[in-house]
């Protein structure tokens, strides 16, 4: 039956930019961070100077982005609110002390770098490691959370945002690496090819299952396939951000421009799925 | 224990009086201040709760009688003096069908003051928060602005206030509620739409009616447990992405 909508409120949007480049470079800090910790855990001492490069990007990424979460505040200066207050039902307040301590253990594990005594820092790592995976999952939680909103009302959304955060910094630390052996680059793009072909299903997973799911489902499938974000999702995204570097480090992994490119690319990919996501999330009507 | 004598559309009378956008003395005091004033403000509102604990408020819109004069969406700006270009309440409105069968209708919008809030949930900092009464309001002296309630609510009730920067919402009136008034939108609704009470109370109108009516609520299959109830609302003004049904 034709129906029109002849007035309505739609108040707005809730998150905007600010929270788009905090989820990017909070990921890329996550990403970076599980690049050197690995590196130290399961690779050794031979790739001491990419994990180098690595440490030292982390919280360089990271608080930034840290800086950008508090600019988006409507009240900055009561920040301290999240430390004094606590809610455990709140994905957002966990993942306050989760940043932080992650700031703290990323700033120490750059620190002992710097001053070379890298070799101590493998306790660190571990627990660095398992604090940066939460660290990656908790931009998609927060998301997650909302369940009014269909597109971040998803299981999945958690699960990409951490992948996409782990092959963003796996990418920026592959940029950073020129004047490393071309054997440790190498590694890091087989590594970034492997996340990549992980991310992209993920990624088709989900759209597909919101696009036939029908309904709700599927008007909130098409923003981000055809509709006012569809470029950024599919076009950036998915072809330009996954199917591209995938294609190509599939063929060359050890060329300097390759690897150059891909990185570019996926780094791109990133932030256009974050910006589509978190923004074509809230372009449906909630009421 | 239930009195008798409190009858319909009367709020719960002699507990403490809220100011409706009054900033709290806290706010001038600074950061320690704040926090010790908090211990104070929370005891405030604990014995505030007790004396409100057998209370439910609910709100019962019935569409039949809505004529879409908006009348309630002015008399909620004008109790609170909300700004241009946000609501908490309004008349979402639309029109079906072809000529010469055509129809228009109405939808009054506010909080839903869900048993289950999404949005006291997610608030990182406890600045939402459920009365025990149900209506679920803003600590504004500790609201960090962060929006997460704002994205968290399904039903666009809550916003950023333009210009305290921090979120503001429909408060079911509880500043006149405690003062045995009803709400403005339910003062002012002249066809009588909007009828507001103790859910807990049998013999209230709200109660009466939830149980009588077929009654709807928005988006229930969220679990959120709206508490206001709408009688004869329609699919397609209930309904919320822009499709043809």
């Amino acid at each position: 039956m034709d129906q029109v909508i002849a007035y309505n409120v739609e108040h707005h949007e809730a998150m905007g930019v600010l929270i788009v480049i905090y989820f990017f470079m909070s990921g890329l800090g996550a990403g970076a961070f599980l690049t050197a910790a690995g590196l130290r855990l399961f690779g050794g001492e031979k790739y001491v100077k990419v994990e180098k490069t690595a440490a030292i990007a982390a919280p360089l990424l990271l608080i930034p982005g840290l800086l950008f979460l508090l600019l988006d505040l409507g009240q900055p200066s009561r920040f301290f609110n999240l430390f004094l207050y606590f809610n455990p039902t709140s994905v957002a307040s966990w993942g306050v002390w989760i940043v932080n301590i992650f700031m703290a253990i990323s700033v120490l594990y750059a620190f002992l770098h710097v001053i070379g005594k890298a070799t101590i820092a493998r306790p660190l790592a571990y627990l660095g490691f398992v604090v940066a995976l939460v660290v990656g999952f908790y931009s998609g939680m927060l998301l997650y959370q909302m369940q009014g909103h269909i597109l971040w009302h998803s299981a999945l959304v958690p699960v990409i945002f951490l992948v996409s955060a782990i092959a963003s910094g796996l990418a920026v630390v592959l940029l950073l690496s020129g004047s490393a052996n071309p054997d440790q680059t190498h590694l890091l793009s087989k590594v970034l090819a492997i996340v990549v072909g992980v991310d992209l299903v993920l990624a088709l997973t989900e759209v597909l299952t919101l696009a036939w799911s029908g309904g709700d489902k599927a008007a909130a499938a098409e923003v981000i396939l055809s509709g006012g974000y569809g470029f950024l999702f599919v076009g950036v995204y998915l072809i330009i951000g996954l199917i591209v570097p995938l294609v190509v480090l599939a063929r060359q992994q050890k060329s300097r421009s390759v690897q150059v490119a891909a990185a570019v690319l996926v780094l791109v990919g990133t932030l256009a799925m974050r910006y589509a996501i978190v923004m074509g999330g809230q372009a449906l009507p909630l009421s | 224990m239930m009195e008798k004598q409190e009858r319909t559309n009367v709020g719960a009378c002699g507990a403490e009086h809220e100011r409706p956008h009054g900033r709290r003395a806290v706010l001038k005091v600074g950061a320690f201040g704040a926090l010790a004033a908090w211990g104070a403000a929370d005891k405030t509102l604990a014995s505030r709760g007790t004396a409100n604990k057998q209370k439910r408020y609910a709100m019962v819109i019935d569409l039949r009688r809505c004529i879409g004069c908006c009348a309630c969406s002015v008399a909620c700006k004008s109790e609170f003096g909300v700004p241009l270009g946000v609501w908490r309440s309004w008349v979402k409105q639309i029109e079906r069908g072809k000529f010469p069968n055509t129809q228009r209708h109405f939808l009054p919008r506010l909080c839903n003051h869900c048993e289950n809030p999404p949005c006291v949930e997610a608030c990182p900092t406890k600045s939402a928060y459920q009365r025990e009464d149900g209506a679920n309001l803003v600590r504004e002296e500790r609201c960090i602005g962060c929006r997460l309630c704002v994205a968290a609510c399904p039903y666009n009730a809550r916003f950023s206030h333009p210009d305290k920067n921090i979120a503001n919402k429909c408060t079911f009136c509880v500043h006149r509620v405690d003062k045995c008034l009803v709400p403005a939108c339910v003062n002012t609704c002249q066809g009588r739409a909007r009828i507001f009470g103790d859910l807990n109370d049998p013999a209230s109108q709200v109660a009466k009616l939830v149980a009588r009516e077929p009654v709807q609520v928005l988006k229930p299959e969220l679990g959120t447990e709206p508490r206001v109830f709408y009688i004869a609302s329609d699919t397609g003004v209930a309904g919320h992405i822009r499709k043809e049904i």
